[in-house]
């Protein structure tokens, strides 16, 4: 489903326009990432909790070219998907 | 962070209403939840996509996932975001010791398939087995010739005559016996001496630890000493004088002598003999007193003997420490049971008051175990 298909799906269902709701649907985004970047952990009813992650630098070699290089570290997020969430996204139709 | 949190910090950044936003927010869970259980991929806008992936054993189980837009990405990862990968150096493989490598030449593949291009075997030919059938037809059996076995004569007696045939010399066995011990060489053999050497050892030690166990020969541990049995002179109860029931120290039954006494004169630090041994039960033989050699001449009629010795060596020993100590000793022989006994006597007394004065004297000198007896 992409953007605009869910858009417009909310837009005719809830009856306001389609600008109305992507301002929303943006500034409901926006204000996650707010408060992930800021507390670093988000957790959201009934979807999932957010968790900015640290992974240290680490050594690899390149097999076809026999380097030795260094991996340097990295922050990335990590979603831990809720039980409702599974449960939902595995119930039959 | 609470659903209503979000709403009110929607609201106040003056976009909707909160019936609007409320509205949008919940048909944004509903549809979220009905496109994850259709297995569509929702876009959320500046935050990232929400789907699902199949999982488990069986492929059945969807797990829900989130991809970070890559803004979002970049912010999270602001802190190492100009770092890049640096290469520190270069891995060289060093061939060991019977790594056997490719070198060339004949390729160990088909050279119809061309490396690195992916070989499919044409299933679809059609493939006739007329060349084999053929071929089979065609081949003629090679029957190999059977062994002659030829068997051995049995029969002696006509080798004895000379009229048989001659015996058969023994073919040579292809399986040949391992070679023994002894046989095998210097070069084959390198381990036998030594493995002889470590047998001859073992036996050695077990032998030495076997005797001084049995005590044959002391290396170690408790010396036990050797016991040495001294038979008491006996003494027929006829022979003893009757004045030796008035003596100091009588012997213990009366019936025999005191074999070893203890003589340490001075400051008793020589220790002579202890006595040994049980009385003799059985009957004392008839005493023949013997004249006494080394006797001193003095008149008196008592005397006090020390001990009664079978060697003759050990009693003049004894009689000369006890002169060296001061006393009138002297050794006198008599034959009791057929044997010779050496007695070995200190002064002679008149009266019986000084033959326990010399006693009590001989005591102080660390002399014990002498009594009184009467010179016959």
């Amino acid at each position: 489903m992409s953007q605009d298909e869910l858009i417009n799906m909310i837009s005719e269902r809830a009856g306001i326009s389609k600008q109305t709701v992507r301002d929303i649907i943006q500034t409901i985004g926006e204000v996650w990432t707010e408060e992930l970047l800021l507390a670093g952990e988000l957790e959201l009813d009934n979807i999932g909790d957010f968790l900015v992650d640290h992974r240290p630098g680490r050594k690899g070699i390149n097999t076809e070219t026999h380097e030795i290089f260094i991996i340097p570290p990295k922050d990335y997020l990590l979603f831990t998907p809720s039980r409702d969430l599974i449960n939902w996204s595995n119930k039959a139709q | 962070m609470n659903r209503s949190d979000i709403l009110k910090k929607c609201v106040d950044r003056g976009v909707a209403g909160e019936t609007e936003v409320g509205a949008v927010s919940h048909l944004f869970y509903v549809y979220l939840l009905s496109a994850l259980q259709r297995g569509q991929r929702v876009e959320v806008p500046n935050f990232g996509t929400f789907g699902t992936r199949v999982a488990g054993v069986k492929r059945t189980r969807k797990i829900p996932y989130f991809e970070p837009e890559q803004e979002l990405a970049r912010k999270v990862n602001q802190r190492f975001e100009n770092l890049r990968s640096l290469v520190t150096g270069k891995y060289v493989l060093t061939p060991q010791a019977g790594d056997t490598e490719y070198r060339g030449g004949e390729p160990p593949y088909d050279g119809a398939v061309e490396r690195g291009k992916e070989f499919i075997f044409d299933t679809s030919r059609d493939v006739s087995v007329d060349e084999f059938e053929r071929a089979a037809s065609t081949r003629t059996e090679v029957t190999q010739p059977e062994e002659e076995h030829v068997m051995p004569r049995l029969n002696l007696r006509d080798e004895e005559e000379g009229t048989g045939v001659p015996p058969i010399p023994p073919e040579e066995s292809p399986i040949t016996p391992p070679p023994t011990l002894r046989e095998v060489g210097p070069d084959g053999g390198s381990k036998a001496p030594w493995l002889a050497i470590v047998v001859i050892l073992l036996v050695l030690g077990a032998t030495v630890v076997s005797l001084n166990y049995f005590h044959v020969i002391h290396l170690w541990g408790k010396k036990v000493p050797k016991v040495v049995e001294q038979i008491p002179e006996a003494v027929p109860p006829e022979q003893t004088p009757p004045l030796t029931e008035q003596a100091t120290t009588p012997p213990s039954t009366g019936t025999e002598e005191t074999p070893l006494p203890t003589v340490t004169p001075g400051k008793g630090k020589e220790t002579a003999a202890q006595p040994t041994g049980k009385p003799a039960t059985k009957a004392p033989p008839s005493v023949e007193a013997p004249p006494a050699t080394s006797a001193p001449s003095g008149a008196g009629r008592y005397t006090v003997q020390v001990s009664s010795w079978k060697s003759m060596g050990k009693a003049k020993r004894l009689a000369q420490e006890l002169s060296s100590a001061g006393f009138d000793a002297y050794v006198v022989d008599a034959t009791v049971g057929g044997e010779v006994w050496h007695r070995v006597r200190v002064g002679r007394f008149g009266s019986m008051d000084e033959a326990r004065g010399a006693i009590v004297k001989m005591q102080g000198q660390g002399v014990d175990g002498v009594w009184i007896t009467t010179l016959e």
